[in-house]
């Protein structure tokens, strides 16, 4: 059997088929490796959505946000804290405000289940719970679930949660409850400062205290060094230290401060001794000692054996005096009706230290007229600087505006008004001569109130008004 | 003869057509093999790049962990990575091992009572005790491997090359025949640089039949007291004094010390061939490989060593050198998959155990 003879023709041919064989293989191979990398990039992706560790950092966000998803999230059956009544998602919430939130899973033996550890700033403050979700077809890997939470409620944990409710609010409450029509308008405003400025600096702290005689915990609240209440924490039963209950609040109605303090329907409340039961609350708002507040959705009549309910205690004001123009002399006072309001005490003709506040304010006002048009020659005499900015921006924008030299070439102060031991107001009226472009020189007269403050012995600019 | 020329002339075209024909099939076939090798090459090297900087920061830390684990292929990663990422993952991984002491009051070791002249195999028969040695399969999702319990621990202690470790390494199996014992585990990690160490020269403490062979305190410890209870953490010299211990190799992390288990990172371990030792709290002593690198086993973290260990009860426990190390030997027969081409890898050390109990009471 001879072989077909082979021609140019076919030899041709045959090359041309090689080639076109060699070129289908390579597109198939090249076609087959796209989709392959395609199919392997959603499936990294899919893998990387899968991961449990994503769902408890999405979860830890949501939730850190408080936002509404996060709290929608939480099962009904949420355990905070076992049968502790402190069972509002709330309590995790403010627990982790403004912390770091991180996590590590435990241990696994249930290949159905994981479990992490919710730690705010190292601190554990949750046992979360992942269960395995029904697959779907949307993806091929396991899909998982926060399926129950419990807090880690443990004393510290509980009573410090009554601290966190403890805000400078409260104690600008004081303020925001003052009638301002009865005080001189001009000082209200530099006295609000100065009285916000007082409530933030007060710093709340919680000391334990011993045992009392019963076992439980003791903790006490201070503003700064003085007691403003006394918490009883007590261990309800169960021995894993997450089921404690705070039993007693009681206040010390003797120092200055306004608390709110959530507790249990089942806590004893005591006011100077006096306890304080659901009889109070009937009679919230009317009494000029106390006002509790009872949750908007408390169910109507009110239960009190089942609903939490939170104490709104008053204490007496701090001794909080102003000073007018004229130099009378103020304080704030309770009214019956629960208000503050500014009460007349006396008008001493002047006050000793007057002098040496014009020379020093004299002296400031001087050093930041001069320093104006460098801004940081003239924030060191200023406690706000966003306070400066104004009338350095009216002081930038007028002089370029007549697009020639100006400078403030002197001033008188008008007056000085006495607002409180650490602050007071001055009128200054000033001069400012301008050489414009055009060779003209002109004198303007302009006005400015400067509100000075004390801060670490030292009078500073707190704020500018223009006139 | 005209037609006759022309004959020759068609013979001699046709010979080289052929032969033409012959060398273009064969620069076809090379040329369409180098095309199909590029192409593979490449998906491979773009698969590659999406899995160490792809959409899943999860499977680009169990890679490059996987990888950086191995003394052959830990350059990987750095092919894709900068230093610096790939350092930041090797930290994030570190398992934080449990500081404390080994607290012996957990272990109670149960004592048995073999009639006289029979062995500790007789005597479970007879009564209802635990099997002196147990195997286990040990399946995961990414592994398999096997927990061999053993439950006198006093049957358990290490066996080395020689007291000065001159010389290669050995297999186990000849480490267990120098010895006459049924069988064993790895034991130290050895020094191996770019896989081609001759596993002669262990790393990290080593004591074998109550002698100090090496006294470096560099790495976590798993060694058994005179009391047959095993301590793990990290001991100097004195310590092996003062707590009696008889035999031990380094190498670690911890993974439970007195019943905690060592707090897992954030992020995973890569997937290993992996070797650990454990203890009960009835004294049996948990043997634990677990195969990897193939396609029935990729291998385990330190958080599923971890588990298994709990799982198994174990009070103490530690890991033992990983990788191509990771050989359970029973009875003469390697029951654990070794990822070597030829046999398992030379070692200096293993957990070895003997045919009978010795006679030190606890």
């Amino acid at each position: 059997m001879s072989r077909k003879p082979i021609t140019y023709a076919r030899y041709f041919q045959r090359e041309k088929s090689y080639r076109a064989f060699r070129g289908t293989i390579t597109f198939i191979l090249i076609l087959a490796g796209v989709l392959f990398l395609l199919h392997a990039e959603s499936r990294l992706s899919e893998y990387e959505a899968s991961q449990p560790e994503k769902r408890i950092a999405e979860f830890a966000e949501l939730l850190k946000n408080g936002d509404e998803k996060a709290l929608a999230m939480l099962p009904d059956d949420v355990l905070l804290g076992g049968e502790n009544p402190v069972t509002e998602e709330t309590y995790i919430v403010n627990r982790i405000t403004e912390k770091e939130l991180t996590w590590h899973e435990k241990v696994q033996t249930n290949p159905d289940r994981i479990d992490f550890d919710l730690m705010a700033d190292g601190e554990k403050i949750a046992l979360i719970e992942l269960a395995k979700a029904e697959k779907t077809n949307a993806s091929n890997y396991d899909q998982w679930e926060v399926s129950k939470i419990t807090a880690s409620v443990k004393p510290a944990h509980l009573a410090s949660d009554v601290l966190i409710q403890l805000s400078a609010d409260d104690f600008s409450s004081l303020i925001a409850g003052a009638n301002e029509e009865d005080f001189p308008r001009d000082s209200a405003s530099a006295l609000e400062n100065e009285l916000k400025a007082f409530a933030l600096k007060k710093r709340v702290t919680l000391v334990q205290l011993a045992l009392s005689e019963d076992s439980s915990l003791m903790y006490q609240y201070r503003a700064d060094d003085t007691p403003l209440a006394t918490v009883q924490i007590a261990e309800s039963g169960k021995d894993d230290g997450a089921s404690w209950e705070l039993t007693v609040v009681s206040f010390d109605c003797l120092n200055a401060a306004s608390v709110t303090i959530r507790v249990p329907a089942s806590a004893k409340v005591t006011a100077d001794a006096e306890t304080l039961d659901s009889s109070h609350i009937v009679a919230a708002g009317l009494s000029h000692d106390y006002a509790a507040y009872v949750p908007e959705d408390a169910v109507n009549p009110v239960d009190f054996s089942e609903v939490e309910y939170r104490y709104t205690y008053f204490y007496q004001a701090p001794e909080i005096k102003a000073y007018a123009e004229d130099g009378r002399e103020y304080t704030l006072v309770e009214t019956e009706s629960g208000k503050y309001t500014y009460q007349l005490i006396s008008s001493p003709e002047l006050f000793p230290d007057t002098d040496e506040r014009i020379l020093q304010a004299t002296d400031t006002i001087a050093n930041f007229l001069v320093g104006l048009r460098k801004l940081n020659q003239v924030l060191k005499y200023v406690e706000k600087p966003s306070a400066a900015y104004d009338i350095i921006d009216e002081y930038d924008n007028w002089r370029s505006v007549q697009a020639g030299s100006a400078r403030i070439s002197d001033f008188t102060i008008n007056s000085i008004v006495p607002l409180g031991d650490n602050c007071f107001a001055a009128d200054i009226r000033a001069n400012f001569f301008v050489a414009y472009s055009g060779k003209n020189q002109t004198e303007h007269s302009i006005g400015y109130t400067f509100f000075f403050r004390k801060v670490n012995n030292q009078w500073m600019i707190y704020n500018l008004l223009s006139r | 003869m005209g037609s006759q020329g022309n004959k020759y002339e068609r013979i001699a075209e046709q010979k080289k057509l052929r032969r033409a024909w012959r060398l273009r099939r064969f620069t076809f076939f090379f040329s369409l093999l180098f095309r199909i090798s590029s192409i593979l090459v490449i998906i491979l090297v773009i698969l590659l790049h999406r899995m160490f900087i792809g959409p899943s920061p999860t499977i680009s830390r169990m890679l490059t962990m996987t990888l950086t684990e191995t003394s052959a292929l830990k350059f990987v990663p750095h092919l894709f990575m900068s230093e610096d990422t790939v350092n930041r993952i090797i930290d994030s991984s570190r398992l934080i091992e449990p500081e404390e002491k080994t607290d012996t009051s957990l272990i109670q070791i149960v004592k048995y009572n073999p009639s006289d002249n029979k062995s500790p195999e007789e005597a479970s028969a007879e009564q209802s005790i635990p099997e002196p040695i147990k195997i286990e399969t040990v399946i995961g999702a990414t592994y398999k491997g096997y927990m061999m319990i053993v439950s006198d621990p006093s049957r358990v202690f290490l066996g080395v090359t020689n007291e000065y470790f001159n010389g290669g390494g050995k297999r186990i199996d000849d480490l267990a025949a120098k010895y006459d014992a049924v069988g064993g585990i790895n034991a130290s990690g050895f020094k191996d640089e770019n896989g081609m160490g001759n596993g002669g020269s262990p790393i990290g403490m080593v004591i074998s039949e109550g002698k100090l062979l090496r006294s470096t305190s560099s790495h976590t410890i798993a060694a058994f007291d005179e009391n047959h209870i095993l301590h793990v953490g990290k001991f100097t010299k004195e310590d092996v004094e003062k707590l009696g211990l008889r035999d031990g190799a380094g190498w670690g992390p911890a993974l439970v010390v007195n019943g905690e288990p060592a707090e897992t990172p954030v992020n995973t371990t890569g997937l290993n061939p992996r070797t650990a030792i454990g203890q009960r709290a009835d004294g049996a002593v948990l043997m634990l490989v677990i195969d990897g690198r193939h396609p029935n086993s990729m291998g385990a973290t330190y958080s599923d060593l971890i588990e298994v260990m709990v799982r198994y009860g174990a009070v103490n426990a530690c890991n033992m050198d990983g990788g191509t190390s990771s050989t359970l030997l029973y009875e003469g027969e390697r029951l654990s998959h070794t990822t070597t081409l030829n046999s398992c890898r030379s070692i200096p050390t293993a957990f070895l155990i003997r045919r009978e109990a010795t006679n030190s009471e606890p």
